[in-house]
């Protein structure tokens, strides 16, 4: 391949605080939990609702109970390997017609795939899938539908991260899908988030779905 | 004149959320999968028009899903669906509330010419909504405590959310 004036694009600018809170995720004391002095992001917003009842706060409560496990180093094979799995997941989904609220051969792989023992390396490397680009934007969206879905609190932080994350997303199919995969988590922290996207919006509709989930959201608070 | 009821995902008919391309009369292929017909019909709900009946169809509709989430529709007049020459067919429905399974409809003899047809007229004729996971569990639980729904006919995914 030749590459002359009028075909060399320059690398996109690296977005380097999306790197740095990334990997800060990755610091608990363990692989799934939510941490939040570590993960920096969403301490802010975390602080800002230490009074939210625990009731409401159901993952963290999940995550109390979850006993350490034995971290396991992934060799770089075995990455490649997960990577290229997943990849492939995703790109036999772009054949799907998805449904709100029904589940998909999609929906139940990717969800079994986070309920492995090392869900967190798993969405390590969601994250970047979706950083490359990899992932068509329909099956983003549905894939953070259900990142919101999931029942329990694994992999939360990480969860909460990309969804938050995918809000500001070039793709308005995958914002959608990120405004409705936080609706899903029913979690009052992620208030501040949604009013930061809702003033760097530009699109009516979806100003309008943020400000219904900020409603909803607001009833739930104390 | 009563309405139509179709769920779907709203923002793909939604002319701002559409890529640039698509001219201001046209609408995205895309949409058409959200009009996914079975041996060339398509279902539907009949909505009074004074829309008394809505939350109810919903609430049914809601019932019959794996989880518990948001849910889109559109509402478009039968006069629009009269005009594009559609034909209707009274079909009983599958939900969890007896009465609104008599609501159901199937749009008959579609063609693709005429699926099409209706896609635009959703885009520009029709009131695109959502009701959000929240408002989809009022609905359920308002129709649990009015008896239009039996609780246990609920699968777990929708279940062990409405507390």
């Amino acid at each position: 391949m030749t590459i002359s004036f009028e075909t060399f694009k320059p690398l996109p600018a690296l977005n380097i605080q999306s790197l740095v809170s990334r990997f800060k995720i990755l610091g608990g004391q363990w692989g799934d939990q939510a941490n939040d002095i570590v993960n920096e992001p969403l301490a802010a917003d975390n602080a800002a609702f230490a009074n939210v009842a625990e009731k409401e706060r159901p993952k963290d409560a999940t995550f109390a109970k979850t006993p350490p496990k034995a971290l396991k180093v992934f060799t770089s094979e075995e990455l490649q390997t997960l990577r290229a799995e997943l990849l492939m997941l995703f790109h036999d989904a772009e054949e799907y017609v998805f449904e709100d609220g029904m589940e998909s051969d999609f929906s139940r792989k990717l969800l079994a795939w986070l309920e492995e023992a090392h869900a967190d390396m798993v969405m390590n490397q969601i994250i970047l899938l979706v950083e490359d680009d990899s992932i068509a934007p329909e099956v983003l969206a549905e894939t953070l539908r259900w990142l919101g879905q999931m029942a329990d609190g694994r992999v939360y932080a990480h969860r909460r991260w990309l969804l938050e994350h995918c809000l500001h997303h070039p793709s308005v199919c995958v914002r959608d899908g990120a405004i409705l995969g936080l609706s899903f988590l029913e979690d009052p922290r992620i208030i501040p988030a949604l009013e930061r996207a809702l003033s760097q919006e530009p699109l009516a509709t979806l100003r309008s779905d943020i400000e219904q989930v900020l409603e909803d959201l607001r009833e739930i608070l104390p | 004149m009563p309405l139509i009821l179709r769920t779907l995902r709203k923002n793909k008919f939604v002319h701002e959320l559409q890529p640039a391309w698509i001219l201001q009369d046209e609408i995205q292929a895309d949409a058409l999968k959200d009009l996914e017909t079975t041996d060339n019909d398509l279902s539907v709900w009949l909505i009074e028009e004074d829309l008394s009946n809505l939350d109810r169809v919903l609430a049914a509709l809601a019932a019959n899903r794996d989880q518990l989430a948001n849910i889109d529709f559109a509402l478009i007049s039968l006069d629009v669906i009269t005009e594009l020459g559609l034909l209707f067919q009274a079909t009983p429905g599958v939900t969890a509330d007896r009465e609104v399974s008599l609501l159901h409809r199937d749009l008959i003899r579609l063609t693709a010419n005429r699926l099409a047809a209706l896609a635009q007229a959703i885009k520009r004729y029709a009131r695109l909504e959502r009701r959000s996971k929240a408002q989809v569990r009022s609905l359920l639980l308002d129709s649990i405590a009015a008896g239009h729904i039996d609780p246990s006919s609920l699968k777990e995914g929708i279940a062990s959310k409405l507390t």
